[in-house]
């Protein structure tokens, strides 16, 4: 297979390289920039040609050169959105400068990167959206990715925590990734699909790299929100499937700020600000507590139970039990924010240079959290000679993350929310040392390093005609030192660990493009690469428990057999190869189509190489002669396209089936079973396949007062890996395969940019409305089609897999209301026995809720023990959400500017877990003395059903099920009934920007070029149905766990100078 | 500058021929961290780590939710819980022995999968280890046979353990193969199921080393072979062949009963009546001992500070009536006694390893599956219902005496009655007096109450299967007849 394309690509480049060298045999070089007449930008991608054939294109710098024949020639120079230049040149000529100034139309302005090819946004066939990092810049947030919330149409976006440094779930054009297993410590953040992340021209997949976290830090935190030129979301498969097995999920490229030909500029910005405490959950303490809990025992006792009443409660003199303790308070605090910049930019021919530093600092809400880095970035452009050019990026970033004292990955304060005690108590001091972060004897240090190097360089052989070489090296390290002294361990042992990460990534391509016009009107263009990738991972891990002296922080000194040690080492290689291929006529009828084959090691050895094709089309339908009366429209373009790409395994080595060597002994001897962790897989393992139909349209109006962009789409991801259950006499429970199941994910993407007043107005009004419309459900499943179940997080409510309804969908017992009186209640009429619930166990009684009985059994259960499928469980809720996205108005007047985002969610059913916990906890398994001792809920606004009530008033009607402490009890408050569902629909003011602009003129006296001051309001105001705290904090399965970590409001003041 | 060009275009070159030849190597790369299937089976000590990788995953599954002990002494009634084991409540003598309702208990007690790993262990043992020469295993041929001979053994005991648990098993006979095309596989009949495994006891006899050939009981011998085959065809009710291999057994002269002062010694694991145990015990490097599956029976203050409502509690009420407690030297090897508060006295080896966590204690017994007292009074039963009763009289009354009991004369069903009694006499929390009720068909007459002709007739002394995890892997799979509508 090799040997056939490298056969095929060297045809091809002889072939290239002959038919045009014979064509401009006697040449000069005429070499020079072309920049923006405006602000001298320079405009990468402007095309200099010479009339009576012979092109060249502006690089990054604006830099171009080109062959002309001897003599005077007539040179034009054209970009789009740029009115064109003609220029005359001089027999000895051959240095240039060339300044355009722009059309009236900004947008179309933009170069977009698909694959390895540039494209003006007027020519390119998919669906892609740019947004610059201006409208990013200065933001308080440690990350860019989450600040693209509600700015990019098709892309879903939820913060479900707002601790500094952590990844929260991005997804492109709906979810197509299963978890199977969401208890087995899987961060949140993976468990919906994540895009590829292309930074700089180097592929990253984040999956991959989080592998070897132990922090849990958020990869994407290493770059300087700051430095960022633009980022650009490819969604449909014209863009993806060039990125082949790892395109599916959609492709975000980022691309850093360089230098700019012209003398040097210095810039540096500060901002720092505070971060709200955040608003907790009303605790009802001290003598409240104790009246709330007494009544529920007085209402609900019999005479027998009300003679122990827990001295907790009774001995309300007691100073051990008197205190009104908000437990939750303990863990939060006020925090802050701080970041500044510096950079440094210019250039010359030869040279430009860009090179930023950037320290954030982010104090977190809770105790003991935070996020620092410290960054470094230089990205330089050398003109070596006038045919070779060659540019380097260098990164080097710093994290360090304060995790908090929590004690799970999905924890960040010491006490499970479900489990807190009541304010009766008064936490001693060695515990409030501890929660309040003030404890200096532990320890817990998380760093991550991460370097980057890319070089890129480019030779051009022929006019039209470039090859470049591209090579990165990227490296990570990530450690985590942990020490925790023997007063506060749970078992009195004392615990020091150190564990270190590493992630290599070796990557290189080469790649040759070439484009020219024929016959004036046909313009082709042709790029073929060649790339390898390489990555390497590995890590130790050292435990040990009693550390012999409080005073030694690190594993050392350990007896033998406290102490356990591992390590591991993995590679996975990736071989590809593309073409991509353009063509239109008259920019008019365009058509581009590309082919990758990927050869992946993760691969099964059947099945090494998968190719992905794609074709798209566009038709400027405004470009017509016809459409010239319609004066009103600027630009009509249709799209449409179709192609595939897919997702890779996270295994490095999928197709092997690992035996488990790390199981212990049996008598002595080491333990080897198949592994059982890691599921049996097959030796065709492949990628997982996806493909996309795409149509779109384009519609500028109104000199661009009104734009409108809308892509319907339907992708459908094919045999995803997955581990399912797998026939249980097979000795395996699960199976790491290509599962015969197809997930559609359909929608809509709609974006529409209005100018709102006219352009001789002083003040300028400017929205951009995006919207996007998904809809997640499940094609085929495994088995013919057969429904199959999974636990959600916390084994509450079941998750339910069906064809139709969609991934993490729920399956539950509907929750209709409560029997208020023994006549609501229905009675069989062949038994004369009430309806019941659990297996007949509990024969229904007033104050029970109304759970319906869909089977018509007369008993109300989940019936998991009988061979039926389902029992009275029904699919209710979904929590991926129906409609994303944002609404962002600027204003300018004068040199006043501000900025107002707002984003929403509607059609999003969640669920409230962690209230669910609170009530069950009443009962507390019949044991008053826990009832006593545990947080209660705010229970004054609840309508209970009371039987003191009931007995009083025969038309008592309640909104709420029995309350009672003394049960009985068949879990009627667990979540697998839909009593706890709410409408997780939400609109945020998410940020608020106000900026002014010093003038000019005025600056100038004090040798300035730029003065800027700003103040950000972030995460303002939800307006919401649900009663959680924030309904974008939950889950990507949409539970409210009481757990998160809330999303603070930040507010911020900053300073921005040039010089 | 022309020179540097063609220089660059030359290495430009050369570096992407390179690339496209070195890459291919890199596509195929194999873990280095870990073995797998393709270089596994090239050793008899790699067979030796899947031996132990059987006997570990068989350890797991009976320690799971300490399963062995629910399957094999709470539906014979020798324990009682408190509200802390309320979960357990239903299954037990008060709940009526309702196996339908175990909330907690489902992924234990209703589920077999754990114990197809180990069937699938097993097969994979018996298919690759005849592909090693011998040359490759320390001990030569004997050492390949007897490896051999152990995953027969296991895997037979294995099935007889589910099929006495949940009735008839699904029947695998060779590992997965071909994981894209399983078959759904409907449960073979009991009888078909026991021969199987009475197939590959019979190699198992043959390929086995005798006990005093091996270091210790935690491996199988030919005499614990002997023993499960005596075993499996006294549950198909075949006395005749359960009394040969009984007898095959005890006439070998490997096992000697130990004497009564030291009955509760046989616990902590070989000694020479001990035919079959599972490895529990302690060792500071590899930590196989465990608190949470013996330690159920105990309670402070063996166990620091653990309230006897946290212990399962023997079933005194019930059983102590039928020991001579002065006389019979078990009893108080059986039974312990703080403060009016009884446990289970026979794993008791508490072990506090580790001075410094004072609240981590292990348990230092081994589980002893089969001993020879089981085999003798499997004997005696053989030799009764084959019509022999003197011989059921010879071995009843050489367990009573080692037991420091005067023998006893009686005849017919009196001498079953006994040897039930005498069962739960020796047998008691040893997790097999469940089988035996069933066996000896004895629940009509002990549990009258729970156990309805129609339960009987329904097999409803099975535990029922979870059909909602199990059904979707299994088409084919149906509940057990009494837990249909129970």
């Amino acid at each position: 297979m090799i040997g056939v394309i490298r056969t095929t690509l060297l045809v091809f480049f002889g072939y290239c390289l002959f038919g045009i060298t014979e064509a401009n045999a006697q040449a000069r070089t005429v070499s020079g920039v072309i920049l923006d007449q405006k602000n001298g930008t320079p405009l990468e991608g402007a095309t200099i040609s010479l009339k009576g054939g012979g092109s060249a294109v502006a690089d990054a710098a604006g830099r171009f050169r080109l062959s002309v024949p001897a003599g005077k020639q007539t040179l034009v120079v054209s970009f789009v959105d740029y009115d064109p230049k003609t220029i005359e040149l001089g027999a000895g000529q051959d240095i240039l400068t060339v300044r355009l100034s722009e059309k009236t139309n900004k947008n179309l302005g933009d170069v977009v990167v698909v694959g390895y090819q540039r494209q003006s946004m007027k020519k390119t066939t998919s669906s892609v959206q740019v947004v610059s990092g201006k409208s990013i810049e200065n933001l308080p947030a440690p990350s860019f990715e989450s600040l693209l919330q509600g700015k990019v149409s098709g892309v879903n976006i939820q913060n479900f925590s707002g601790a500094p440094g952590v990844r929260n779930t991005f997804t492109v054009r709906g979810n197509s990734t299963i978890v199977t297993d969401l208890n087995s410590n899987v961060d949140d953040a993976k468990t919906l699909s994540t895009p590829l992340y292309v930074i700089d021209g180097i592929p990253m997949s984040i999956s991959d790299l989080e592998s070897v976290s132990s922090t849990g830090t958020n990869y994407l935190a290493g770059i300087n929100v700051n430095d960022i030129e633009s980022i650009m979301v490819q969604k449909d498969a014209a863009a993806t499937a060039v990125w082949g097995s790892r395109g599916a999920n959609g492709v975000i490229l980022i691309k850093t700020k360089r230098g700019r030909v012209g003398k040097p500029q210095l810039r540096a910005g500060v901002y720092s600000g505070l971060v709200e405490k955040p608003k907790l959950m009303r605790t009802v303490a001290g003598a409240e507590e104790r009246a709330q809990k007494l009544d529920l025992m007085r209402v609900y006792s019999n005479y027998f139970q009300l003679a122990t009443i827990p001295q907790v409660l009774s001995d309300s003199l007691n100073p051990a039990f008197n205190n009104a303790t908000d437990f939750q308070d303990l863990f939060y605090q006020k925090g802050s924010v701080s970041n500044a910049d510096l950079s440094v930019s210019g250039g010359s021919d030869q040279l430009s240079y860009r090179v930023g530093m950037n320290y954030y600092d982010e104090n977190g809400i809770v105790r003991q959290t935070g996020f620092k880095r410290y960054s470094l970035r230089g990205n330089f452009d050398f003109r070596i000679t006038p045919k070779l050019n060659m540019n380097l990026n260098l990164s080097a970033s710093r994290l360090d993350r304060k995790v908090g004292l929590g004690r799970g990955r999905n924890e960040v304060v010491p006490i499970d929310g479900t489990n807190m005690p009541s304010s009766f108590y008064k936490p001693s001091e060695a515990d409030l040392a501890y929660f309040m972060g003030s404890y200096d004897k532990i320890k817990d240090k998380n760093q991550t390093n991460i370097f980057n190097g890319y070089m890129q360089l480019n030779y051009d052989i022929l006019p039209g005609l470039q090859y470049s070489l591209q090579g990165s090296i990227s490296a990570t390290g990530d450690n985590r030192d942990r020490f925790q002294p023997s007063e506060i361990t749970t078992d009195g042992r004392s615990f020091a660990s150190s564990e270190a990460n590493r992630y290599q990534q070796y990557y290189v391509a080469n790649v040759l493009t070439g484009s020219r016009t024929f016959a004036k009107n046909h313009n082709l263009g042709i790029t073929l690469s060649q790339s390898f990738q390489l990555d390497d991972k590995s890590g130790n891990s050292i435990t040990g428990y009693n550390v012999p002296d409080d005073n030694i922080r690190v594993v050392s000194g350990i007896p033998q057999k406290d102490l356990s040690a591992s390590s591991y080492a993995k590679r996975a290689g990736l071989l590809s190869y593309m073409g991509q291929f353009s063509y239109d006529f008259k920019g008019k009828y365009i058509l581009n189509a590309s082919w990758r084959a990927d050869a992946s090691s993760r691969f099964g050895a059947d099945s090494k190489w998968g190719y992905f094709p794609a074709i798209s089309a566009a038709y400027i339908l405004s470009d017509e002669k016809f459409m010239d009366k319609i004066s009103w429209i600027d630009l009509l373009k249709l799209r449409g396209s179709y192609g595939l790409s897919g997702t890779q395994p996270d295994d490095f080595y999928a197709p092997y089936n690992i035996w488990d060597v790390q199981q212990g002994t049996y008598n002595g001897t080491v333990i080897a079973t198949p592994s059982f962790n890691k599921p049996i897989s097959l030796p065709d393992l492949t990628w997982n396949k996806s493909n996309q139909l795409n149509v779109g349209f384009d519609l500028y109006m109104f000199k661009n007062r009104l734009n409108i962009t809308v892509d319907a789409y339907r992708r459908n991801s094919l045999n995803p890996l997955l581990d399912l259950p797998f026939p249980f006499f097979t000795g395996y429970t699960k199976q790491y395969y290509n599962a015969p199941l197809k997930i559609l994910n359909e929608g809509f993407d709609i974006l529409i940019q209005t100018r709102n007043l006219g352009r001789g107005s002083k003040l300028q009004w400017t929205t951009n409305l995006n919207m996007s419309i998904n809809k997640n459900r499940i094609a085929a499943l495994p088995n013919g089609n057969r429904t199959f179940y999974a636990n959600s997080y916390g084994y509450n409510q079941q998750l339910i897999y069906q064809v139709g309804s969609p991934i993490y969908g729920w399956a539950q017992m509907k929750y209709q209301g409560v029997y208020n009186n023994q006549a609501q209640i229905p009675v069989n009429p062949l038994t004369g026995q009430p309806i019941s619930y659990f297996k007949t166990y509990y024969p229904v009684k007033p104050g029970f809720p109304i759970w319906q009985d869909v089977n018509h059994d007369w008993d109300v259960w989940s019936d998991e023990d009988k061979g039926e499928a389902t029992g009275d469980l029904v699919a209710t809720g979904n929590p991926n959400p129906r409609i994303t996205g944002g609404l962002y108005n600027e204003f300018n007047y004068k040199n006043f500017s501000l900025g107002v985002l707002c984003v929403y969610t509607i059609g999003r059913d969640i669920i409230n877990t962690f209230e669910s916990s609170q009530y069950t906890n009443v009962w507390n398994y019949g044991d008053i003395n826990t009832f006593a001792s545990h947080r209660l809920p705010d229970l004054s606004k609840v309508n209970y059903w009371r039987p003191d009530q009931s007995s009083k008033n025969p038309n008592y009607s309640a909104d709420f099920p029995s309350l009672s402490p003394y049960g009985p009890n068949y879990y009627q408050f667990f979540p697998f009934s839909t009593l706890w569902n709410e409408n997780g629909s939400y609109f945020k003011i998410r940020s608020l920007t106000l900026g002014y602009n010093f003038d000019r003129n005025k600056l100038e006296r004090f040798k300035l070029q730029g003065l800027r001051i700003y103040s950000i309001l972030d995460n303002i105001y939800v307006f919401q149905k649900s009663k959680v705290p924030d309904a974008e904090l939950v889950s990507p399965q949409g539970e409210y766990r009481g757990t998160a970590y809330p999303l603070p409001r930040k507010y911020t003041l900053g300073i921005e100078i040039t010089l | 500058m022309k020179t540097i060009q063609n220089k660059l275009s030359v290495i430009a070159a050369l570096l992407l021929l390179m690339l496209v030849s070195s890459c291919s190597k890199y596509i195929n790369l194999k873990p280095e961290d870990a073995t797998y299937d393709e270089v596994f089976w090239k050793s008899g000590a790699n067979v030796d780590k899947a031996l132990a990788g059987a006997y570990g995953s068989f350890r797991s599954a009976l320690r799971q939710d300490a399963g062995y002990f629910i399957f094999g002494s709470v539906p014979s009634a020798e324990f009682v819980f408190s509200g802390n084991f309320w979960n357990y409540q239903d299954i037990a003598y008060n709940g009526n022995f309702d196996f339908g309702y175990a909330p907690y208990l489902e992924g234990t007690v209703w589920n077999w999968t754990r114990f197809y790993a180990v069937v699938n262990q097993c097969h994979l043992i018996v298919e690759n280890t005849p592909g090693i020469d011998e040359s490759l295993f320390e001990g030569g041929a004997d050492q390949k046979n007897q490896s051999l001979g152990e995953a027969y053994f296991l895997r037979a005991y294995t099935y007889f353990y589910m099929t006495r648990i949940w009735g008839d098993p699904v029947v695998t006979k060779e590992s997965l193969k071909d994981p894209s095309n399983v078959q759904p596989i409907a449960r073979t009949p009991e009888a078909e199921a026991l021969d199987y495994c009475i197939e590959d006891l019979l190699k198992a006899v043959d390929l086995l080393q005798p006990a005093s050939q091996l270091e210790a009981p935690t491996k199988a011998s030919k005499g614990a072979a002997q023993a499960l085959l005596a075993q499996i065809y006294g549950w198909k009710h075949d006395y005749a062949n359960a009394g040969k291999y009984a007898q095959d057994l005890i006439s070998s002269g490997e096992y000697a009963l130990v004497s009564g002062d030291h009955f509760g010694d046989i616990f902590k694991g070989s000694n020479s009546e001990s035919i079959f145990e599972i490895f529990m015990k302690h060792d500071d490097a590899n930590k196989e001992g465990a608190a949470d599956f013996f330690g159920n029976f105990l309670h402070s203050p063996l166990i620091k500070d653990k309230d006897p409502y946290y212990a399962w509690t023997p079933n005194l009420e019930l059983f102590a009536p039928i020991y001579d407690t002065t006389n019979d030297l078990r009893f108080k090897q059986t039974f312990g006694d703080y403060d009016g508060d009884p446990y289970l006295k026979k794993y008791a080896n508490v072990n506090y390893y580790d001075p410094t966590q004072k609240s981590v204690y292990v348990v230092d017994n081994n589980l002893v599956m089969i001993r020879l007292a089981d085999v003798l009074l499997l004997r005696a039963e053989a030799a009764y219902k084959t019509g022999d009763e003197g011989t059921a009289l010879l071995y009843l009354n050489q367990v009573k005496a080692r037991a420091g009991l005067e023998p006893v004369t009686i005849s017919g069903e009196d001498i079953m009655e006994e040897l039930m009694f005498e069962r739960y006499r020796e047998l008691y929390g040893e997790g097999v007096l469940a089988y035996d009720l069933i066996r000896m068909d004895k629940l009509k007459d002990w549990f009258p109450d729970q156990y309805s002709a129609d339960r009987l007739a329904k097999k409803g002394y099975y535990w029922p299967l979870d059909m909602r995890t199990l059904l979707p892997q299994n088409i084919l799979l149906t509940q057990n007849e009494w837990w249909k509508n129970h």
